[in-house]
């Protein structure tokens, strides 16, 4: 075999070694970055799956409470047991919040379910209104800022109006 | 050295292939997130335009139109939340227009009995009956809150006033 025929055999396997490595190295990165979007996707697709609204508070002067109306326009059903897990931050429009937790008994600082429209079984499904009792024991004003916070992080918030 | 080129040609076009087809993929995948999102969007919104109390005090007149730019479907599905007062202090009912559904639909001049399905299209609006439990006391605000299901809710203030 002459010199020149090595150098050609020598130079064709290195060039097929580099192209080889670039190629694996363009297709790993791009499968990292096509993952890391397809997680992130998923995720948003998610959150946007899960969508409460509240759409009305008004205040009862008789037992100190706030009465608020939440919707599920998503289109994921929230059941009771993750209702139970769900806090309300509450306050005037302009001031801090208070927390309020979960207890169908009652108590100062807590929230409750009252009813809930267009669903069965305590569970609150896509379409579906709950109506909540937040017993703040104090009337925050004619507007007041809400928010509602899911046990997995996501939070939606909403001025409220007893009357425009 | 033609052998060489060619194989280092085909290489690279293996290559090129494979970045652009992860590319396309990513390009897609955004594109169906992107659509995803939008499909997640407010396709309307609706305003209380008017609002009437009867002479019984009981029967409750709301006219709901359409003022954005994309129909609204799933009327059935509305809830509207009224606060109002009575002899015997505030009292807050909600209607599901599935129960009480419209009873009248306007289109520019022109007025027909609504029928279910139908949806309410931009610039239409509906007229609602609904039946107060307790007679309305008219020198007292009522507050008419209107919840579509995939649009923001409208509110709505209105003292009836003395009958003339």
């Amino acid at each position: 075999m002459s010199d020149v025929a090595v150098s050609h055999t020598i130079f064709i396997i290195v060039t097929v070694i580099l192209a080889s490595a670039v190629s694996a190295a363009v297709i790993f990165k791009t499968y990292q970055i096509m993952n890391a979007y397809s997680q992130r996707s998923s995720a948003e697709a998610q959150s946007l799956e899960t969508q409460l609204t509240p759409v009305y508070a008004y205040y009862n002067a008789s037992d100190s409470s706030y009465y608020i109306f939440i919707r599920n326009s998503g289109y994921v059903t929230l059941t009771q047991a993750e209702l139970s897990y769900v806090e309300v931050f509450l306050g005037p429009a302009n001031g801090t919040l208070n927390m309020y937790i979960y207890s169908q008994s009652g108590g100062r600082g807590t929230w409750g379910l009252v009813t809930i429209y267009g669903s069965q079984g305590g569970q609150l499904s896509p379409g579906a209104m709950a109506e909540i009792v937040v017993r703040t024991g104090a009337n925050f004003g004619n507007t007041v800022h809400v928010i509602v916070s899911l046990p997995d992080g996501q939070e939606f918030s909403a001025y409220l109006q007893q009357s425009p | 050295m033609g052998v060489e080129v060619a194989v280092g040609i085909a290489i690279a076009a293996v290559a090129l292939v494979v970045v652009l087809g992860s590319l396309a993929g990513m390009i897609l995948n955004a594109y169906q997130v992107a659509s995803l999102f939008h499909s997640y969007q407010p396709l309307a919104y609706v305003r209380v335009s008017s609002a009437l109390l009867a002479a019984n005090n009981r029967t409750l007149l709301v006219n709901i139109t359409n003022y954005g730019q994309e129909p609204l479907y799933l009327v059935g599905d509305t809830y509207v939340i009224v606060l109002y007062n009575t002899s015997t202090g505030p009292e807050v009912q909600v209607f599901n227009l599935t129960s009480s559904p419209p009873v009248l639909y306007f289109v520019g001049s022109y007025s027909a009995q609504y029928s279910a399905g139908s949806g309410l299209m931009p610039g239409e609006t509906l007229e609602l009956n609904l039946t107060l439990s307790q007679q309305a006391l008219r020198t007292q605000p009522i507050t008419v809150t209107v919840v579509p299901l995939k649009a923001p809710p409208a509110q709505y203030t209105f003292t009836p006033g003395p009958l003339a």
